[in-house]
């Protein structure tokens, strides 16, 4: 069964197992569209982390490194973190809620 | 007075503290629809579990991805002016760290018992996922390297 594979591709294996274990991956389950949310709440953090933020860290460790570093080059890297942290924020409060429900139903 | 004395500290002057606005293609934001793509195909079929799950949106999920890595691919080879040394230097290393990890989980799927056509569609997933992010830390990396570097 590929139930573990692909929900640790998810970057939450912990969790789905302890799903599973629960039943809370039944597809006919009241739970299942709670889990879809959270897979989607992590799959939106994974893009913001892998697509905008670890280029952004490193593209500036690379520019630190330079003999004469631009500063210009370096703030404009980190304006990334600022535009993410707002979503990065809400996400926190999607997260907050999944949970508060999947605990209460 | 207290500007210039900063700008000589920088060893710099206000001219050239600025971000070079060179007209690089708009590579980030592709790769960022392709990862999204890959990232939607794995929520559909971890939404699916455990039941069979039918691959036709997962194949077009991955198809998109690919198309759009190709389109990313094209436009940056046509860019000229490009620092494309330092591109694959950074690319090489990156791909080398997500290859890694793209092969513990392709590991963990097969020892897991994925077969056939699941697992040809989780491993071209795979594959999208460790060239994509490389290839945007090499792409943000060489923007802002000189041509040459």
């Amino acid at each position: 069964m590929p139930a573990p594979s692909v929900t640790r591709n998810l970057r939450q294996s912990p969790s789905s197992q302890l799903a599973r274990h629960l039943g809370y991956l039944d597809t006919g389950g009241s739970t299942h569209g709670w889990l879809i949310a959270s897979y989607s709440v992590v799959g939106v953090m994974a893009v913001i982390a892998l697509g905008v933020l670890e280029p952004a860290n490193i593209a500036v460790l690379f520019e630190m490194r330079k003999e004469r570093p631009n500063p210009a080059v370096i703030e404009r890297l980190m304006r990334r973190f600022i535009y993410t942290a707002g979503i990065t924020g809400l996400m926190q409060v999607a997260t907050l809620i999944i949970m508060t429900r999947l605990a209460t139903i | 007075m207290a500007t210039e004395v900063q700008e000589e500290r920088n060893g710099r002057g206000a001219e050239e503290a600025t971000a070079p606005s060179a007209a690089a293609p708009p590579c980030t934001p592709l790769a960022m629809v392709a990862l999204a793509l890959i990232v939607s195909g794995g929520a559909y079929m971890a939404s699916n579990i455990p039941h069979r799950v039918p691959l036709g949106p997962a194949w077009a999920l991955l198809g998109c991805a690919a198309a759009t890595m190709a389109a990313n691919v094209l436009l940056l080879a046509r860019s000229k002016g490009f620092a494309f040394r330092r591109f694959f230097t950074v690319f090489r290393w990156g791909l080398l760290a997500y290859a890694v990890s793209a092969g513990m989980i392709e590991y963990v799927f097969v020892y897991d018992g994925v077969r056939g056509a699941t697992l040809a569609v989780l491993s071209g997933m795979l594959l999208l996922f460790a060239l994509t992010v490389p290839f945007s830390i090499a792409f943000t990396v060489a923007r802002y390297a000189e041509p040459n570097g």
